[in-house]
């Protein structure tokens, strides 16, 4: 595949992006389509391995795997991209801010923020999740929030060095304020760092949800995600393997996609 | 003083801090949520003088600052109450978990050493090689796979169908020794394979970035050997990266690997937090959360030590 | 000359870089001869292949060159087609190098001593004790007098100058017969550049090492080199006796290289050009005057004991500067020049004095006088690289005028043309741009809000000799145009003596001395100018 400057990408973007085109491709048409009703059971197909009628068997209520993937990724990847925009978007906001202006308040919040990354983040969710209740909305709260740190580091690091360069002298000689300096003439220079950074926050969020699912504390029944998933599949490893199988993939082929993506689009800036 | 001993008194002095300041948080943060202690501890039947009586006996009537020293007086001393779900002492039930963490945590580290140093090195000393470029896919496929799928592909292939070992059927250390730790090698590998991926990974682009350094190319102005050259310029300066990115691993696996412990079976730390988080059994998850804040905090200071031992720019500030 | 006599041949060497299944040639069939003993100057701009030739000597191309002809000889053996193993035992021994900048040179975890003593370990056979007192005595020579502490040292703790005199005793102390040094002296400021080069002919009278010095700087070449080659896009365009070369130039190229360094060149001659000062009124009056100003900078506390330190960097700096003039600041690097250029403009706010700039009549609604604007030294960094040049120039106008969309984009492009370059620019990127360019875009940023005041801190100091010139004459024009008024910060004394009607010497945040520049050249009161005018005027003739 060659690019507008003549370059070519790397074998690993071009496989990451051909594994998320067809992952997106599957939940895109789950949102409209799927074969059966994914919630639909069926008592007298309970546990049948992949057929041509059911491509992926079905799980111990006789429910299609297919289906369930296919709806159940979606449902993951809105519980994602929610995390990754409240994580993002707040995060932005307080990295700029400390970042630009520093003081103590930037130490104190950059404290605060060394104190939370260094905690496992599942932990902490544990904790929030212990407060708050299970449930989707409050995970996508409790792990949004959790996000904001790292993006908030991310941003700020990336403020620190830029709110020194010459062109941001400049415009302050120029007069242009505080505001219009971070978010008009700092915040595009950080795109070289934040678009990977979303890439991988997706992943963990990803991640994230499925582990809280998987240890039942994420999405409730019987709505299908790909944690929640693979924890039914657990009791059934012994009689019906390719009920794990199928939601475990998904999830990898997901997070592999992204961070070939990622990892491409850093190479490529060096 | 020699600046050395200097910034290791000042780095001490301030593991001491911030221990402190995570004990009064970590206890100010489980006084503020709501719930009566007493009611909790004594059931919904309790009279309201019995509940008193408690109150009074547990010192939970008092002023905050003097609950908190109390408690930190008894922690000093190992004591860090009672399990309402348990229905024992704290520390025995955490010593006994810790246990099983200890050996998961020590087991998956040394497995992510051992294995991801060689092949990073090997990997990057091949840059963009036919292995180099198999190395770069497989690290990124690993890292890709969520370890609790890896757990249940783990149990799958060995346990059910090669028959290594029996899943969900832990056996305790001070039973078989050697059986426990022909059982705890799955997990550890469940839980290191992400994390040795993940090490490789940073080890290798550390390392190709160093090569391009100038001081390399005075390496071989000199006419050293590349061999040479990568093992006395190049690795320690490529390690000091990785050493964060290692210390911030031990922490997380130090903490409980939860998901891998659910995977297994395996009584361990994790699990426990789980399980006393869904019956708010807030004396074990106070103490479990305050065992690991002061893990990382305890890493975070070993790292700091390890770098001004192997970066002598360190103790400029 | 006997083949005897000769060390190195280079014969038909053409290096080319692999870019995008292209070959890019960076060295183009080049032949020369180093013979013993002497010092072979290489100068030229950067691009010309003057570094990569150096490099292809040691063997040390990047993996992406290719030699793709030639051959080079060292005492009658084939460099190219010889064995790894042999090539190393001439790597340090027989043919070594030192680098432009000692701080990235070094490994910064190794001490200075481990690193010096490294390179006669692979070459000779010792015991421990001999090695380390053989490091010791070559630290000795290079004028490291406290040798046993700098053996300890790690390289953030030497000064540039220390650590470049290192380098030299690490590349001299296995007794190499050829030493080529990289700019060994671009990273360093002047007064130390003298002694560095002082060393260096010092080590070639001493042990008849022969050394082949690239420079971009004809003064660096002209001070120690017998003879001397000039280097452009990859070919030879002239070589002779580097006294002979740059006095007399034969071509066009050469004399452009002469012609950017004047001063130097016209004070050996005997006769002083009146290079093209600006004339000058005593009754203009004054735009800005600066009373008793100091500035501080605060130190971070560090740690949660850390003390916060305030350190002064600029002490008592009182200057008055008149309108239509061109005042320049000289100094080395940490002199606290730019600060004060900082501060003038008001991005410094740690300050105690008087700054008063004189701007009685901002009436229009384009002259908005309020600030000075500043040309930076280095235009990448001065320039926002994700926007596109028109944007940056449509900025200042956005902020400070209430003009329309379409008056803004007409002043855009008039300014655009003004510093010489065309609108098609306006919709480039500044990583589009060349060097030069750049930081004509640059000086259309600051001017385009019609400043009186402009600072110009190091304008030139990151481009090649010949974009200096060009820069240079661009200012003076924009200056006669638009009755401009300059400060001109400079570590450079050629820049300044070509731009400035009065020039400051600073000096650890002092001002040592003010005066019309013609005065202060030729008589110095202070003894730091003395020894910067000294260390800029090596020739001899």
């Amino acid at each position: 595949m060659i690019k507008p400057n003549g370059n070519t990408y790397s074998f690993n973007y071009v496989l990451g992006l051909s594994i998320t085109s067809l992952v997106l491709l599957i939940v895109l048409i789950g949102f409209f389509y799927t074969p059966y009703d994914p919630n639909k059971m069926n008592v007298a197909l309970k546990n049948s391995p992949p057929s041509l009628r059911h491509l992926l068997g079905t799980d111990n209520f006789g429910r299609d795997i297919l289906s369930r993937v296919m709806k159940g990724a979606g449902t993951t990847y809105i519980i994602a991209v929610a995390i990754v925009f409240i994580g993002a978007s707040l995060g932005t906001i307080v990295g700029a801010f400390t970042g630009y202006f520093g003081g103590w308040l930037d130490e104190v919040i950059m404290r605060l923020n060394d104190v939370l990354t260094s905690f496992p983040s599942i932990l902490l969710a544990l904790v929030f999740v212990s407060i708050f209740g299970p449930g989707s909305y409050n995970i996508i709260f409790a792990l949004g929030v959790l996000f904001i740190p790292s993006y908030a580091r991310v941003v700020r690091s990336e403020f620190v060095v830029l709110k020194e360069r010459d062109f941001v002298k400049n415009a302050e000689l120029m007069g242009a304020g505080s505001l219009r300096i971070m978010f008009v003439h700092i915040l595009p220079n950080t795109k070289r760092v934040l678009i990977p950074a979303l890439l991988i926050g997706f992943n963990n969020a990803v991640l994230a949800e499925a582990g809280l699912s998987f240890l039942g504390l994420g999405v409730q029944p019987p709505e299908a995600s790909l944690g929640r998933m693979l924890a039914e599949a657990q009791s059934y490893l012994l009689d019906s393997p390719w009920y794990a199988i199928a939601p475990g993939l998904m999830i990898t082929l997901t997070v592999l996609g992204f961070s070939l993506i990622s990892g491409g689009l850093e190479n490529e800036q060096g | 003083m020699k600046v050395w001993m200097k910034y290791t008194v000042k780095k001490f002095i301030s593991l001491v801090i911030s221990l402190l300041f995570t004990s009064i948080v970590t206890f100010t943060a489980f006084q503020v949520i709501p719930g009566d202690g007493a009611l909790s501890a004594l059931g919904m039947d309790a009279t309201e003088k019995q509940l008193e009586e408690y109150r009074e006996e547990m010192g939970l009537n008092k002023s905050l600052p003097i609950r908190y020293i109390n408690w930190l007086k008894d922690a000093l001393k190992g004591d860090f109450g009672y399990s309402s779900q348990y229905q024992m002492k704290v520390s025995a039930l955490i010593s006994g978990r810790l246990n099983v963490t200890l050996w998961l945590a020590v087991l998956s580290f040394l497995l992510i050493i051992v294995v991801s140093i060689p092949i990073g090195i090997l990997s990057a000393r091949q840059n963009d090689g036919t292995l180099d470029v198999l190395i770069t896919l497989l690290t990124q496929v690993f890292m890709s796979v969520p370890p609790f799928f890896l757990g249940l592909l783990i149990t799958l292939i060995f346990g059910i169908i090669l028959k290594w070992f029996t899943p969900g059927n832990y056996i305790d250390p001070g039973e078989n020794f050697r059986m426990f730790i022909r059982f705890m090698m799955f997990p550890a590998i469940a839980v290191a394979v992400p994390k040795t991926a993940m090490t490789i990974k940073f080890l290798r682009s550390s390392l190709l970035r160093e090569m391009e350094l100038d001081y390399v190319r005075t390496a071989r102005s000199k006419g050293m050997a590349n061999i040479s050259i990568l093992f006395r310029h190049i690795l320690k300066n490529a390690l000091i990266p990785v050493i964060t990115i290692l210390a911030m691993m031990l922490a997380d696996i130090l903490a409980g690997s939860i998901l891998v412990e659910q995977v297994f079976n395996l009584p361990g730390l994790g699990r426990l937090l789980v399980s006393s988080i869904a019956n708010r059994d807030y004396a074990v998850v106070q103490a479990i959360v305050l065992y690991i804040a002061s893990v990382v905090i305890i890493i975070n200071f070993l790292v700091d030590l390890i770098y001004q031992w192997i970066d002598p720019r360190v103790k400029r500030d | 000359m006997s083949k005897a006599d000769t060390l190195l041949s280079i014969e038909g060497l053409t290096i080319g870089f692999a870019v995008r299944r292209k070959i890019n040639t960076v060295v183009d069939h080049i032949s020369l001869e180093v013979k013993k003993g002497e010092i072979l100057g290489i100068v030229g701009e950067s691009g010309s292949g003057k570094t990569v030739t150096g490099l292809a000597v040691m063997g040390l191309l990047p993996t992406s060159a290719i030699i793709l002809s030639g051959r080079i000889h060292f005492l009658g053996k084939n460099l190219l087609t010889m064995e790894e193993k042999e090539l190393r035992r001439l790597r340090g021994g027989e043919i070594s190098m030192v680098f432009q900048d000692s701080m990235t040179s070094f490994n910064p975890l190794l001490t200075i001593g481990a690193q010096v003593e490294e390179m006669i370990r692979l070459h000779s056979k010792h015991t421990r004790e001999e090695y380390r007192a053989l490091t010791l005595e070559a630290l000795m020579e290079v004028g490291l007098t406290e040798a046993l502490e700098i053996y300890n040292r790690y390289p953030h703790q030497l000064s540039g100058g220390m650590r470049q005199r290192a380098m030299i005793a690490m590349a001299m102390i296995a007794g190499p017969k050829l030493v080529i040094a990289d700019e060994p002296t671009t990273a360093l400021d002047v007064t130390t550049q003298g002694k560095i080069l002082q060393l260096l002919k010092k080590m070639n009278d001493k042990y008849g090492t022969s050394m082949v010095l690239i420079s971009h700087d004809l003064k660096v070449i002209q001070s120690i080199c017998d003879r001397a080659i000039v280097m452009k896009d990859g070919r030879i365009v002239e070589s002779g006796m580097a006294k002979e070369l740059f006095i007399h130039p034969k071509t066009k190229y050469t004399r452009q290289l002469v012609a950017s360094a004047p001063v130097l060149f016209s004070k050996s001659n005997g006769e002083v050009k009146e290079t093209s000062y600006n004339t000058h009124n005593e009754e203009q009056k004054e735009i800005l005057t600066i009373e008793k100003l100091n500035v501080y900078y605060s130190e971070k506390a560090v740690g949660l004991f850390g003390k916060k330190g305030r350190k002064q960097v600029i002490k008592d700096v009182t200057i008055s500067v008149k309108q239509g003039e061109t005042l320049g600041i000289v100094g080395e690097s940490g002199s606290g020049k730019s600060t004060l250029a900082k501060a003038i403009v008001g991005l410094n706010k740690e300050i105690e004095g008087v700054i008063n700039i004189n701007n009685d009549d901002a009436k229009s609604r384009l002259v908005s006088m309020s600030k000075p604007q500043m040309v930076f030294q280095d235009p990448f960094g001065s320039l926002n690289p994700t926007k596109k040049i028109g944007w940056i120039l449509e900025e200042p106008l956005k902020l400070q005028t209430n003009l329309s969309k379409k008056e803004r984009i007409a002043r855009v492009n008039e300014m655009i043309q003004q510093v010489g370059l065309t609108s098609e620019y306006l919709e480039r990127y500044p990583f589009q741009l060349s060097g030069g360019q750049r930081q004509r875009a640059a000086i259309a940023a600051a001017l385009i809000v019609k400043p009186k005041l402009v600072i110009l801190d190091e304008p030139v100091s990151s481009l090649d000799v010949t974009i200096q010139a060009q820069i240079l004459h661009l200012l003076k024009e924009l200056q006669k145009k638009h009755n401009l008024t300059y400060i001109f910060i400079s570590h450079d004394l050629n820049v300044i003596f070509q731009m400035c009607n009065r020039v400051c010497v600073i000096y650890r945040g002092e001002i040592v001395e003010m005066k019309e520049a013609k005065e202060l050249l030729y008589r110095p009161q202070h003894e730091y100018t003395k020894e910067l005018l000294k260390s800029a005027m090596v020739l001899k003739t």
